[in-house]
């Protein structure tokens, strides 16, 4: 029998040592892409990456969605075998750069003469530029404004002029916004509550969209965050005020009932507001909604979220990764967003072309009303960002109930915001 | 060359560790290394990846003064109580509730209180959250049918704990159930029916028989429950997110936070090794006072 043993044992060596050098043979490389999202923008994703393959063929992209991304992606980091390729919001970013986990991108761009970085809508690309030296770390994929989603049979039955409109004919501050939710808003039995709310909103989590249209400067530096404003404290009275006063939108409880755009699918509110992604729940409601802007008040405002492909510093293949975001983010790629329809692209080209504009045609939506030149960019992103944000839903808590006023809670926020900056 | 082991003695110890190897390595590998490590970092100043900072006991004074781990210490031993003081007690009572012989369908009963213990957290907090849901919830609905006020269950911060317990308690006390199920049945018979002779009532029987019987059970019930509530995260990451108002950050929760979301992976593993002292801690006090009411038989 020792023949035979040592006949395994050769063929088992000789694979060990073959295969390898067989796979060099076929030049195939495989890299990894990270990412979060649900199973249609998985499905999205391949997508592109069959479109990827066609150009490289020799290139293989293996998907990784894990349920919980940004543990997944820190433990992976730090075991020193991060994917190739991963997205990374703009907040996360700075956190990511500063912690060196990320390739500079910029040899490469400079090596890519078709990359054409003023194409970029301006500021989404300097969301992930090293804040001194200016190279690139990220490329943005997508990006996406919040909007107005509004119910349009609700609007005519009302006999009130669309959101749209109303902007046209300057008449869509948040103030004239309150009065059009207040005529939206309906008892239709007679039985003393609202079956109907004129707008429904994720308030406790999403009053950030309010703030600097109401002239508040909330954020001045990574290390200056100021909310105990006069401005501040009326953005955040107003919103509140929309439930407790004027019962023009379901309080914290109705929301625990149901979440803010269940109210608007359900029929049971007339707008709604959130960014592009929500037209991927939207789009198959049983009747017709469109988008317009976001109302405005002191300044026009509204709040931008922006994603980009980054590179692990420790990616094997930096070449391939290369190809592949530049790929992503070029003008084949960014067409194949724009054709998905649940975000912006990032390049203008492709965002000013029908590829955008009249993206879900079955629709009929006004697309365009993303592209309007309100904000230029993502907000800046102050150091301890997780942990203030945390603060401030906490200590914003007792203003959504009623049990406080917004100029009360804003002392002590300003406080715990202060104590926290000043830690190293 | 074995000395006073013996060829054969070491032939079976040699196997025997052998056998146990790949158990004991992945032990050591998983559980060991990582604790060591963590108890090490604590020492650290780190973000989770990236250069490690010297801190000294920097973390382990920043926690002593930090106003929300101590919110989350306080909440997380309000928790405990809870599920000690009512959990346990409910457990036994449907362990002899089901122990009965007159009781039909005992089998099935048993299935069904089990039933929770071996479902998702995940699936479980999504139902509990439609259960505790304040107009159309299915607990306040039998809160009104007995004449109570209907509560704002995970949204007021005195209510909210008590709903984790609520929930924990449903999930987690068919496992304590079986657990004393197994300790009647190893109380030898002829006890009960001796004292039967000699007049006790059922009372008596409960109280002089099956509770210092029982006692062993009841003791390992309490540690592993003490220790399991201690590290409560899910009903608090899922259902409330710590909230409202802290009122269910518990120490695990705080943990995670720091440690995956504001990017403090050396203070959050001082918080580990804490919580470790704390539950060394309450382990030993058990043991010391055991000797006051554990009975073996």
């Amino acid at each position: 029998m020792d023949w035979f043993r040592k006949l395994i044992v050769g063929t088992i060596l000789a694979t060990m040592v073959l295969l390898p050098g067989l796979t060099l043979y076929g030049e195939q490389v495989t890299i990894s892409l990270m990412m979060w999202g649900g199973a249609v923008e998985e499905q999205e994703v391949r997508g592109y990456l069959a479109a990827f393959n066609e150009v490289y063929p020799d290139i293989q992209v293996e998907i990784i969605r894990p349920a919980d991304y940004w543990p997944k992606l820190m433990s992976m980091i730090a075991a020193g075998t991060p994917p190739d390729v991963f997205y990374m919001g703009f907040p996360e970013f700075v956190t990511y750069h500063e912690l060196g986990a990320l390739l500079d991108l910029q040899p490469f761009v400079d090596a890519t003469p078709d990359f054409n970085a003023i194409d970029f809508f301006p500021g989404t690309l300097d969301a992930f530029r090293d804040r001194e030296t200016g190279h690139l770390y990220g490329v943005p994929k997508d990006w996406s404004t919040y909007v107005v989603y509004y119910n349009v049979a609700m609007f005519e039955e009302a006999g009130l002029p669309t959101p749209n409109e109303l902007f046209g004919y300057g008449q869509w501050s948040w103030y004239d916004f309150l009065e059009v939710a207040k005529a939206l808003t309906q008892d239709t039995d007679g039985d003393g509550q609202v079956d109907v709310y004129g707008f429904a909103y994720n308030f406790p989590g999403r009053w950030k969209l309010l703030p600097p249209a109401f002239g508040a400067d909330w954020v001045q530096a990574p290390d200056k965050v100021v909310v105990d404003t006069p401005e501040f404290a009326e953005a955040i009275q107003f919103l509140a005020d929309l439930a407790l006063v004027h019962g023009v939108m379901p309080g914290v409880t109705e929301l625990a009932e149901m979440s803010a755009p269940d109210w608007f699918a359900n029929q049971k509110a007339a707008m709604f507001i959130v960014g592009r992604w929500m037209t991927m729940k939207f789009k198959t409601l049983p009747f017709e909604w469109d988008i317009a802007p976001v109302p405005y008040y002191r300044d026009l405002y509204t709040w931008v979220d922006l994603v980009a492909y980054c590179v692990a510093r420790d990616s094997q293949n930096p070449e391939a990764a290369w190809n592949l975001v530049n790929f992503l983010t070029g003008p084949q790629g960014q067409e194949l967003v724009a054709q998905a329809g649940h975000a912006i692209p990032t390049r203008m080209s492709v965002a000013h072309s029908p590829a955008f504009i009249e993206a879900l045609p079955e629709l009929g939506i006004h697309n365009s009303v993303h592209l309007l030149p309100i904000t230029t960019g993502p907000i800046t992103v102050f150091n301890h960002w997780g942990e203030v944000w945390t603060a401030i839903n906490r200590g914003l808590e007792p203003v959504w109930t009623g049990e406080k006023t917004a100029a009360e809670v804003l002392p002590e926020i300003q406080a715990e915001i202060d104590r926290i900056l000043a830690e190293d | 060359m074995f000395g006073k082991l013996g060829r054969y003695k070491y032939k079976q110890w040699f196997w025997g560790y052998l056998f146990v190897l790949p158990v004991m390595a992945g032990f050591f590998l998983f559980m060991i290394y990582p604790m060591i490590s963590g108890i090490a970092l604590s020492f650290y100043k780190w973000p989770g990846i990236g250069p490690k900072e010297w801190a000294g006991v920097a973390n382990y004074l920043k926690m002593f003064n930090d106003a929300h781990f101590l919110r989350a210490v306080g909440n997380t031993v309000y928790y405990t109580l809870g599920i000690l003081v009512l959990g346990i007690p409910l457990a036994l009572f449907w362990a002899i509730l089901l122990n009965q012989k007159f009781l039909k369908g005992r089998n099935f009963f048993r299935l069904i209180y089990f039933l929770p213990t071996v479902t998702m957290m995940a699936a479980v907090s999504m139902v509990w959250k439609w259960l505790l849901s304040p107009n159309y919830g299915l607990v306040n609905y039998f809160l009104g049918l007995v004449g109570l006020p209907k509560v704002n269950w995970l949204l007021d911060p005195k209510w909210a704990m008590p709903g984790l317990i609520l929930m924990s308690i449903w999930k987690g006390t068919g496992f304590n159930m079986v657990i004393f199920l197994a300790g009647l049945q190893g109380i030898p018979k002829t006890y009960y029916e001796a004292a039967e002779i000699d007049g006790a009532t059922a009372w008596h029987r409960f109280r002089y028989i099956t509770l210092p019987l029982l006692s062993p059970t009841t003791f390992f019930v309490v540690i592993t429950t003490m220790i399991t509530s201690f590290q409560i995260f899910q009903q608090a990451y899922i259902l409330t997110e710590g909230g409202p108002r802290e009122a269910t950050t518990t120490i695990v929760f705080y943990i995670y936070k720091n440690a995956f979301e504001w990017f403090k992976m050396g203070y959050s593993c001082a918080q580990s090794v804490f919580l470790l002292l704390i539950l060394i801690l309450a382990t030993l006090i058990q043991w010391r006072i055991q000797r006051r009411w554990v009975h073996y038989a």
